[in-house]
């Protein structure tokens, strides 16, 4: 059973923040809010995403796992303002999702959650990380967009980069130690991701105060960030490029 | 179909991710069973009958193989799929009256099919399934086009996994049969692929059973427990009239062996009893399978579907799933799973 109310705005978020990785989630409800956790087809890029049952305006759950097409959603969720309140209801007995954004009621068969395993975390041990605003990421990561599709993000004791090369062109973005709001770096580390996967996360936070990146030689990153004052929080895991065969 | 050892057990929920990097060793007979029931044409005029392709041949368990093999592919799992043997001669009974019960329902989905009546047709299409030998051979030659490794068992797949198992070839043996315990498989996975699913307004969860921990909690030996199996029932024997696995197991462990509790309760020991005995503890099992996952020949495995009619959108779809996988990798891009 499954009787929640939200901000059009804060579903959006959670769509469309899932979005980036996969067409499909399962959604875990439970007493204490919603988990999510997909990886996408190919298994390189992951999020992990919890919101706290605080963040919606009402929330009536008996542990509940719903898979969901994350377009369907999204396309209902245009149809309303971000402050516009959405109501979502699920019953067991009958099996379909129910949504209404004010006089629209849509009915949402769910998916088969057996086909939606979530994935296991990796266990990574990356003590380098830097703190950065999430609009400072974003358009560095833009920049990159422009001359290639693989970015090179490197961090030292004192600085953190952003670096692409193509043919003829290149960009450079750098920030010093005290241009960022936090940084922890014993040696140099670098990893080369593909911005297509990249790019998309960044957007999902261009309006976020601060993001935490971690990572280390050719290891993934990991992304931590949060939404809604802190009662949504996201991390984002993405596989590196490495060099040379596998 | 098989023991019932749901009451000395205790199992553990699991998830598949929990068997990324395992050789998981599947039943693959039951499998096929389930692929060929549930995949069905079920619409309103729906003759009840597995799908077929264009030249009739029946497709249900090649769409459920290749479904299931990417699934667990893309989830890490390095799937075995093992197709039952020949059957144990003792289990001709058990055998003999499952092909009376499908030419029953045979008869009877003809007879719906004559009337037009295809809500019922439905129903006994559905039990009157067949998984030829000719179908078995497909399915394994398709898994193999996929890169998976699957064989014939000397006897039962579950027996054979087990003995896998045992030996250390594999990790898990993935079965709703809980014989898989007696043939002495130290971990037996039930619902691999259920997560959370509801059948008959029960939760249904992947489980994990170790046979070391039954032993344990119920303080018998594989011998014990084997003999047990014999007194409740198994395919091979029908078991000892009045004797349930409660009353089984306090007679076990009092006695130790069924010819002690046959003694004490004064009954003929069960027919075949060392034979049965044998087949538990020393399944026959083939030996020498290659049990590496190899790369995918996509194009021809693309060509040999195309040819089953096939849709290109499942084609496609599942492929996507293996993109990255070690068996398609090509490019510099790690996969988290790596790690």
């Amino acid at each position: 059973m499954l009787n929640i109310t939200a901000r059009s705005e804060l579903l959006r978020t959670i769509v469309e923040t899932l979005n980036v990785v996969v067409e499909d989630a399962r959604m875990d409800f439970g007493e204490g809010g919603l988990e999510v956790r997909v990886v996408d087809p190919s298994h390189v890029a992951m999020v992990q995403m919890r919101v706290d049952a605080a963040a919606f305006d009402t929330w009536e759950v008996e542990d509940t796992s719903l898979g969901i097409e994350l377009l369907k959603m999204k396309e209902l969720l245009s149809l309303a303002s971000p402050t516009d309140l959405v109501e979502l209801q699920y019953d067991d007995a009958v099996g379909q999702v129910n949504i209404s954004v004010g006089k629209i009621d849509r009915v949402i068969r769910p998916l088969d959650t057996a086909n939606l395993t979530p994935p296991n975390v990796p266990g990574l041990d990356l003590p380098s990380n830097v703190t950065i605003a999430g609009a400072d990421l974003a358009q560095a990561l833009r920049a990159a967009r422009q001359v290639g599709d693989l970015v090179n993000l490197s961090l030292e004791p004192d600085s953190f980069s952003v670096h692409v090369s193509g043919d003829q062109d290149s960009v450079n973005v750098s920030y010093g130690k005290d241009e960022v709001l936090a940084l922890e770096c014993d040696s140099p580390v670098r990893s080369q991701f593909s911005l297509t996967y990249l790019l998309p996360m960044a957007k999902m936070m261009a309006s976020t105060e601060s993001v935490c990146l971690r990572f280390g030689e050719n290891l993934p990153l990991k992304i931590e960030f949060s939404f809604d004052n802190d009662a949504g929080s996201v991390v984002y895991f993405l596989a590196p490029r490495v060099e040379g065969d596998l | 179909m098989g023991c019932n050892l749901r009451d000395l057990a205790e199992s553990e929920v699991i998830d598949i991710a929990d068997l990324a990097g395992k050789r998981v060793g599947i039943d693959s007979f039951l499998v096929a069973f389930q692929f060929l029931t549930s995949i069905r044409a079920r619409g309103a005029t729906g003759d009840g009958g597995p799908l077929k392709d264009g030249k009739g041949r029946t497709v249900s368990h090649l769409m459920g193989f290749f479904d299931r093999a990417t699934t667990l592919l893309a989830a890490g799992v390095i799937p075995v799929f093992i197709f039952d043997g020949k059957h144990p001669e003792l289990k001709a009974e058990t055998i003999a009256k499952r092909s009376q019960s499908r030419r029953d329902a045979q008869e009877k989905w003809d007879q719906a099919l004559a009337e037009g009546d295809y809500p019922e047709a439905q129903k006994w299409g559905q039990r009157a399934v067949r998984y030829t030998p000719e179908m078995v051979e497909e399915s394994i030659e398709m898994l193999r086009l996929l890169g998976v490794p699957a064989f014939r068992a000397a006897a039962e797949g579950e027996g054979q996994a087990a003995v896998m198992a045992a030996n250390g070839l594999i990790d898990v043996v993935a079965t709703q049969d809980w014989d898989a315990l007696l043939y002495g498989s130290p971990v037996l996975v039930r619902n691999l692929m259920s997560v959370g699913s509801k059948r008959m307004g029960r939760v249904i969860r992947a489980e994990k059973i170790i046979l070391a921990d039954v032993l344990d909690k119920n303080q018998l030996s594989r011998e014990q427990l084997v003999d047990l199996a014999i007194m409740i029932g198994t395919d091979f024997h029908p078991g000892i009239r009045g004797i349930g696995p409660k009353t089984g197991l306090k007679l076990i462990r009092r006695h130790l062996t069924i010819e002690k509790v046959c003694e004490f309760k004064e009954i003929a020991v069960p027919e075949n009893l060392d034979e049965i005995r044998e087949l538990f503890l020393n399944h026959p099992a083939t030996t020498g399978h290659d049990l590496e996952l190899k790369p995918i020949d996509t194009d021809a495995l693309k060509a040999w579907l195309t040819e089953r009619d096939f849709s290109e959108r499942r084609i496609e779809r599942n492929l996507a799933k293996l993109n990255n996988t070690s068996q398609m990798r090509k490019t510099g891009q790690a996969s988290l799973f790596d790690y």
